[in-house]
């Protein structure tokens, strides 16, 4: 009798915990997904050699994010559980649209930052802004609060390995060379600011699924906050309506391959979401930071940007590439205990209470419940939405000019393999686990 | 603590409680100060 009375108790800790384990494994493989997607978003800009400023094509790749977020994720979820979605957490509109301007603003001061002190100096500084994710994680929202200490030091330690990985694969890419000691200080100022403010672009993130939003809902509002911001930029700095992204001929035909860029970008950004709202912010930005090892895969295998590489940068690539791994191992393993997982329903109960949100109906969109999951329907106006974004990238494709470039098309077709296989992997985990909750 | 909106608050003092909740948040106003600051940086820089 005692023996059933303990089995009976010790059920809902052993089911917890397996839901802990399920959570913590989707947020792990969204988070690779997101490296490898996020990686590949640039390869298509390495297409484009126009002579335009960063701001226009910033605004085209902002333009083809904001046209793809109706293409494939409208298949997913329909936009009437979208906007359901929205209405109910109207809340988090401005939140969404905050992180879309923090975005745009932090890549703008990425240019200034390369102008003044070039890559070799502003790369490593905007990497760290996992670290500073991970800061506001645990000021904020209290992750890793509770935690071990084996897994405090494993996400730490491995989002430095990671940071200093990235590090060391884009130094060996880099072309050094030229001086920019007259702006340094300015130079130094705009990587800073870029890292804090993708940093804490991760706020707003994490505080829309602790009040239970579905990411693609979430998206929707970014990539619009994103576009808006990037047109005032170029209004603002790129010569107003004068600018040459509005007139010159040489856009249309290299906007296909912005658009392209933008497609991977919004895919490998909503495996992001998923990431942050499975695992929190310290464990999944780290893991799809990871694309930088992606996005040089990209670049040596296909576009054989190490063709030239000395033996320093050969081991550059392959220290780098290990430091990455070992780095993403470690925080794929730091699984959150029952006592950080209790600080994670305290921040959750914190949004209950602050804008009176039903406990119960959070707690299951949070955790990808059946309630969440059971909004999947698709309307009329869906398809012709498709239809519209996919036609979109058809005429523009019809358009595009391939530039004379010695690519690789074996490693090409290969990597684009694998970016299927990780995408249809992580799709099927998250509509098997929670229909895309 | 704010009730959750409904359409028809719109222009109501619950609507004004919801928009104060939000401006007062520090989840908000963290990411709003870093934006500032850095829409000041670049306007700087330019």
């Amino acid at each position: 009798m005692r023996e059933r009375s303990e089995r009976v108790s010790t059920q809902p800790q052993v089911s917890s915990a397996i839901r802990v384990q399920s959570r913590h494994g989707l947020g792990v493989l969204c988070g690779i997904g997101a490296g490898v997607w996020l990686g590949a978003a640039e390869a298509p800009t390495k297409l484009v050699n126009t002579g335009l400023s960063p701001y226009a094509i910033s605004l085209c790749m902002v333009a083809g994010v904001f046209t793809a977020r109706w293409s494939v994720p409208t298949l997913l979820k329909g936009t009437r559980a979208v906007f359901r979605d929205l209405r109910r957490n109207t809340q988090l509109i401005p939140f969404a649209i905050l992180a879309g301007m923090l975005w745009a603003v932090a890549n703008t001061l990425t240019v200034f930052a390369i102008r003044d002190v070039g890559l070799a100096i502003a790369f490593p500084l905007w990497n760290t802004n996992s670290l500073i994710g991970i800061l506001w994680g645990r000021l904020l929202f209290g992750e890793l609060k509770g935690a071990s200490r084996a897994n405090v030091a494993k996400v730490v330690l491995g989002t430095v390995a990671i940071v200093a990985a990235a590090v060391m694969l884009g130094f060996s890419t880099m072309h050094f060379g030229g001086t920019h000691a007259a702006h340094a200080v300015d130079g130094i100022l705009a990587a800073l600011g870029a890292s804090l403010m993708w940093g804490s672009m991760y706020i707003p993130y994490r505080k829309a699924y602790l009040s239970g939003m579905n990411p693609l809902s979430f998206v929707t509002v970014f990539t619009v906050g994103e576009l808006a911001t990037m047109l005032a930029l170029v209004l603002a700095f790129d010569g107003g309506v004068h600018a040459a992204v509005f007139h010159s001929p040489a856009v249309a035909p290299m906007l296909f391959w912005l658009f392209l860029g933008g497609f991977v970008w919004v895919v490998g950004d909503l495996f992001q979401q998923y990431a942050t709202k499975y695992l929190g912010i310290g464990r999944g930005i780290p893991l799809s930071n990871t694309n930088q090892l992606w996005g040089l895969a990209w670049g040596a295998l296909v576009f054989g940007e190490l063709a030239h590489a000395n033996t320093a940068h050969r081991l550059l690539v392959v220290g780098g590439s290990l430091a990455m791994i070992a780095g993403a191992l470690a925080v794929s393993t730091a699984v959150a205990t029952e006592r950080e997982t209790a600080s994670t329903h305290e921040a959750i109960e914190r949004e209950c209470e602050r804008y009176g949100l039903q406990h119960e109906q959070v707690v299951d969109a949070f955790n990808g419940g059946p309630a969440a999951a059971n909004e999947n329907r698709r309307e009329w106006w869906d398809w012709l939405i498709l239809a519209c974004a996919a036609g979109v990238f058809v005429v523009l494709a019809l358009k595009a000019r391939v530039p004379a470039l010695a690519m690789h098309y074996g490693w090409a077709a290969v990597l684009t393999i694998l970016l299927v296989v990780s995408a249809v992997v992580c799709a099927v985990g998250l509509h098997r686990r929670t229909r895309f909750a | 603590m704010v009730a959750p909106l409904e359409p028809e608050d719109r222009g109501t003092m619950k609507q004004r409680l919801h928009i104060r909740a939000v401006l007062t948040d520090s989840h908000f106003l963290v990411p709003a100060i870093v934006f500032l600051a850095g829409i000041t940086l670049l306007i700087v820089m330019h």
